[in-house]
């Protein structure tokens, strides 16, 4: 990733506010779309949130690259607008699951909620790799329950590879609070982790 | 958990690579532990697969930009509520505060309310002051009851519980104005005889002032050494003589 090239595609689209898909801003898609994809699907755990907070992502990324003044990295810009946009959605989301886990009570139990919760989360993978496939299952839950706090440094640790300096400057934080964080993030993992692995790797 | 095992675990969050360097890890056992477990949990989640981006998501950032906003994003949302607002026509009164010249208007909220005029001390406050320092529990009492709502007549009083203890209505109704009648009688009687009255009152004796018990008369003077038995009698002595 070259923050030159970057550079050079943001004032691109700055010159060109009005274009669409078509122009400068196709190409600050097609850079972005795999890293803002992949954060909104660590963040809001399932492949629906993930297309709607992506889509609103770049939605936001469209009205506001006007603005951007080049004072921080432009990849940790985009980062921050995808985490808050998982976090706003997953926030509604729950909300309205609430709701419609009240309802799906009412009306027969929640086994059947916990089944449609699994199909939305669930990668397709062949049947060979359905052990892999349910590892990474329970790892993307674990990772769901942290709070949105750890669960964000987390995810941009270990799915996106940034460094302490890049989480800090995506989520304007200290460093120090990012080490926190993070620790924090690897004791809750542990606990929850810790026999799903043991269990996978030794049984 | 020795001081250094959360130095050295930072630095091996911060920096996996530097664990081979990592002196306290050599000795600490805790810390083998520990980094075994974060180790496996780190790379657990760095191994998971990176999700292909689904084809439906171009095509709907595409309709997000022909819209010209972002579907359901808390910008629009809010965006869309502000400009939803309806618009405040400014009160009569701003064309005053900008346009008036008078002083009034022209001062700070702070000067305006310094340059009220005081208002003086009623005198009675200074006697209620006292009142209420000499005897605040009557004081009290009073502010209180006067304080009382005063209550109304209920209806239910006209209906008494003891009408036969009432005079009938038609009784009543001839003893009025025999009673006022009576009334005026005994007013007139009085102003009249009030007509007649001499201008001094006749008691039926008179008062004669003596110098000296011989000068009264000797009945007097008999009642007198009784009432004395030998005492004295003063020159100065008043005494009333029956006549």
């Amino acid at each position: 990733m070259s923050p030159d090239i970057d550079i050079a595609l943001v004032e691109a689209c700055q010159a060109n506010p009005e274009g669409g898909l078509d122009g400068p801003f196709r190409e600050l898609y097609e850079r972005f779309k795999d890293r803002v994809y992949n954060v909104c699907f660590r963040i809001t755990g399932n492949a629906t949130d993930a297309l709607d907070a992506s889509q609103e992502t770049f939605g936001i990324l469209h009205r506001k690259v006007g603005e951007f003044r080049f004072q921080s990295k432009f990849s940790s810009w985009v980062y921050r607008i995808a985490v808050n946009a998982s976090i706003d959605l997953k926030r509604r989301s729950s909300a309205r699951k609430l709701i419609s886990l009240d309802a799906l009570e009412e009306a027969g139990g929640p086994a059947r909620r916990s089944g449609a919760e699994l199909r939305d989360d669930a990668i397709e993978m062949p049947m060979a790799s359905a052990s892999r496939g349910e590892l990474e299952l329970e790892i993307q839950k674990a990772i769901s329950r942290l709070s949105p706090k750890l669960r964000t440094v987390t995810v941009l640790r270990y799915t996106e590879s940034q460094s302490y300096q890049e989480i800090s400057q995506t989520l304007q934080i200290s460093l120090g609070t990012v080490k926190s964080r993070l620790a924090r993030a690897h004791d809750a993992l542990d606990r929850e982790l810790s026999p799903v692995l043991e269990r996978h790797y030794l049984g | 958990m020795l001081p250094d095992c959360n130095t050295s675990r930072d630095r091996l969050l911060a920096d996996p690579e530097c664990a081979s360097k990592e002196e306290h890890l050599r000795e600490c056992v805790d810390c083998q532990v520990w980094w075994a477990r974060a180790r496996r949990v780190s790379e657990s989640i760095t191994s998971l697969p990176r999700i292909p981006v689904p084809a439906e998501l171009a095509s709907a950032v595409e309709a997000t930009l022909a819209e010209g906003r972002s579907q359901d994003g808390p910008d629009s949302l809010v965006e869309r509520a502000l400009r939803s607002l309806p618009r405040v026509p400014a009160p009569a009164i701003l064309d005053d505060l900008v346009l008036d010249p008078s002083p009034l208007y022209t001062g700070t909220t702070a000067q305006l309310l310094t340059g009220l005029s005081r208002v003086r001390t009623p005198n009675v406050l200074e006697r209620l002051v006292q009142e209420e320092l000499e005897a605040p529990a009557r004081h009290r009492v009073e502010r209180f009851v006067g304080d009382l709502e005063r209550p109304t007549v209920p209806a239910a009083l006209d209906e008494s519980p003891l009408p036969q203890l009432r005079p009938n209505r038609g009784l009543r109704s001839f003893l009025a104005p025999v009673a006022a009648i009576a009334a005026g009688l005994v007013l007139w009687g009085n102003l009249g005889t009030r007509d007649h009255q001499p201008e001094s009152i006749d008691y039926g004796f008179d008062v004669v002032r003596v110098t000296s018990p011989e000068q009264l008369s000797p009945l007097a003077q008999s009642i007198l050494g009784g009432l004395t038995t030998g005492s004295r009698l003063t020159p100065s002595s008043e005494k009333g003589r029956a006549q």
